[in-house]
């Protein structure tokens, strides 16, 4: 299989705050939020980073799409480096996430056009993607209003489509479904699968078991910062459901911590 | 009554447990203090006058003590006798001289037989130190007056004893007022514009969009500049135009104003400093921006830096008077703009100085862009919510 991201070895800590601190219960003026993380995603599959919240996902997530550096370790996309080459692998990319909001004053076509621009997609090509990914969401009804005028689903529709304006191999979602209707969370998840069928290569982050259950091909669990297991889905489970074996490894690792 | 009591305590622990807004409460006292305190010192260095610079006062038929009377009053001046009334006069105008004392013929013996003997002062009012002869020697002969219990004919002749002219006074009063106002509308313009951009989208979540594209974080930092800068220049010019036309108006009971004594070149220089000012203060602002956690933030982190441009603008009432700061003053950013435009304003425009200024602009533009686009790089920045 053609590895298309190498995660090796990522630290990053983080310097609270006092109010952090006492958000956090801790005297602790650094918090370490990845601690020596190593996985890999290969070409064509969905990879899940499965974790409770403050387990380092989102943060792993920026490092890989260079929003943040690592303290130490690095991550390769497709060959490109994000500590030596975070413009080459920002090409390489799509990344999408909650956080991820568009300007309400523009409209989806513009905004759809500005992102080709940022990304240096011909003229052409743009509008022929253009055409396809808004007749596939539907976004051609709604093109020319205002995102300040869209609904939370549609503008999530425009976000995912804007995340991809260049045609990435490799896609980054930091959870995808999160605060979305049933219906835009099933129009999203089937668009990761056609991709996944076209052979892009998508990591996801996420703490919905029945959403790594029904689209990921492999899995790594997330917890304190540490990779506790990972591997394929049918490995990792052995017939028990994802959710059971998740709660015995969080015991095993939050117990062994304290 | 308690619930009153209840809520005003909220309110109260809002805004003296809030570092933030307890800062901005603070803060303008303290910097009125700083700044004035800065600015007094560094004005009397600049502006100061030269103990050893002496007024030159001249006079016709001056009674014998009126030397003494002068030194009485403390001014140090040298008195000089002069025969030719005009071309005196044409000295005052002209500058080489501060003042003319004109006394009537036999001035002491009409004194002594209690006649009324006229005095006549001229001076310039575009000249500081005209200025303030005229007000030591008018005060010091009306005292003489009420102390002899006669009362002299002051200046009670026909027509102006300012010997500057119509030109000059307009100059004069557009430089005491116009870089000022000017200086704030552009600050202001600016604002309007910068303070929102990179906040806001910090705020939305819209900046982090951008950063996952492959545009480089100076390319991002010089077209918001750019952008933000045309539509502060927009915003300024209109301002300027607004304030140009209404001047007359505004100040018409301070005497003719006439703008149209100005020439083009004038006006494209005045272009010039705006240009370079705006786009500065749109750097200031949009770092200021970068910072702020909210636009909230930074508007209020914006204020102490407009009080800045304020005081500083007073200095073109300050400057107005015919003292030029010294050389490496140009170099100060606000200040230097402020004095430039006080320069062509006051017909006194030195090119060295408005390139000097041009160029120190835009250096500290680049300087801006360049610490933008390493804020853009910070993840502490651009994640501190």
């Amino acid at each position: 299989m053609e590895e298309i991201l190498r995660v090796e070895n990522l630290k990053k800590t983080f310097k609270l705050s006092r109010k952090q601190q006492a958000l956090e219960k801790t005297k602790n003026k650094y918090k370490v939020a990845v601690n020596g993380l190593s996985f890999s995603a290969y070409k064509g599959e969905i990879f899940g980073l499965l974790g409770p919240n403050g387990a380092g996902k989102t943060t792993t997530l920026r490092i890989i799409s260079t929003l943040i550096r690592a303290d130490e370790g690095d991550a390769v996309v497709d060959g490109e480096s994000v500590r030596k080459n975070p413009d080459g692998v920002r090409k390489k990319i799509g990344f999408l996430t909650g956080e991820l909001k568009l300007e309400d004053f523009f409209t989806p076509d513009y905004l759809y056009d500005y992102f080709s621009a940022l990304h240096d997609v011909p003229k052409e090509e743009s509008e022929r993607r253009k055409a396809k990914l808004f007749s596939r969401f539907g976004i051609e009804k709604f093109a020319h209003v205002k995102v300040g005028d869209l609904s939370t689903g549609m503008k999530q529709k425009v976000s995912l489509v804007i995340s991809i304006v260049h045609d990435p191999d490799f896609i980054i979602f930091d959870e995808p479904t999160n605060g979305l209707d049933v219906i835009t969370a099933k129009t999203v998840t089937d668009f990761l699968l056609e991709l996944k069928n076209e052979g892009k290569t998508i990591v996801i982050s996420t703490h919905i078991f029945s959403l790594v259950e029904k689209i990921c091909d492999r899995v790594g669990i997330i917890i304190n910062g540490k990779m506790t297991a990972e591997g394929n889905l049918k490995e990792i489970t052995r017939e028990k459901p994802l959710e059971e074996v998740f709660f015995d490894i969080y015991s095993r690792e939050v117990g062994s911590d304290e | 009554m308690n619930k009153i009591f209840t809520v005003m305590k909220k309110e109260l622990k809002r805004f003296f447990t809030d570092k933030r807004l307890l800062a901005s409460l603070v803060l303008p006292g303290i910097m009125i203090f700083v700044i004035y305190s800065f600015m007094g010192s560094f004005f009397s260095d600049m502006f100061g006058e030269d103990p050893d610079k002496k007024f030159i006062i001249q006079t016709i038929n001056a009674p014998s003590s009126f030397s003494d009377d002068l030194k009485a009053t403390g001014l140090n001046a040298e008195v000089k006798a002069v025969e030719d009334k005009d071309a005196s006069k044409e000295e005052v105008k002209n500058k080489s001289a501060d003042i003319l004392v004109f006394f009537e013929e036999e001035f002491e013996r009409k004194l002594s037989e209690g006649e009324q003997p006229s005095v006549e002062i001229w001076y310039n009012t575009v000249n500081t130190q005209s200025q303030t002869a005229y007000n030591a020697v008018y005060g010091m002969i009306y005292s003489r007056s009420v102390e002899v219990k006669t009362v002299f004919v002051l200046n009670g002749g026909e027509g102006s004893y300012d010997l500057a002219t119509k030109e000059e006074t307009s100059a004069m009063i557009i430089t005491m007022m116009l870089p000022f106002i000017l200086m704030i509308f552009l600050f202001s313009g600016a604002m309007a514009v910068a303070t929102e951009s990179i906040a806001g989208e910090k705020e939305r979540g819209t900046i982090a969009t951008l950063l996952v594209t492959p545009i480089k974080r100076s390319s991002l930092a010089l077209g918001k500049i750019l952008a933000l800068s045309v539509t502060a220049i927009v915003s300024s010019l209109v301002s300027f135009v607004g304030l140009i036309a209404s001047l007359p108006k505004l100040m018409g009971g301070m005497g003719d104003i006439d703008m149209g004594m100005y020439g083009v070149g004038t006006y494209l220089g005045v272009l010039g400093v705006i240009v370079v000012t705006v786009v500065m203060f749109t750097v200031v602002l949009s770092i200021i921006s970068a910072l702020a956690k909210s636009v909230k933030e930074a508007s209020q982190l914006a204020l102490p830096v407009m009080f800045v441009v304020m005081l500083v603008g007073v200095s073109s009432m300050i400057g107005s008077g015919g003292a030029n700061p010294r050389f490496w003053a140009y170099l100060i950013p606000v200040y230097n703009s402020t004095q430039c435009l006080a320069g062509l304003f006051s017909l006194s425009f030195d090119p060295l100085f408005f390139l000097i200024t041009v160029i120190t602009n835009i250096l500290f533009i680049a300087l801006g862009v360049y610490i933008l686009a390493k804020i853009f790089n910070s993840e502490k920045i651009i994640y501190n919510k």
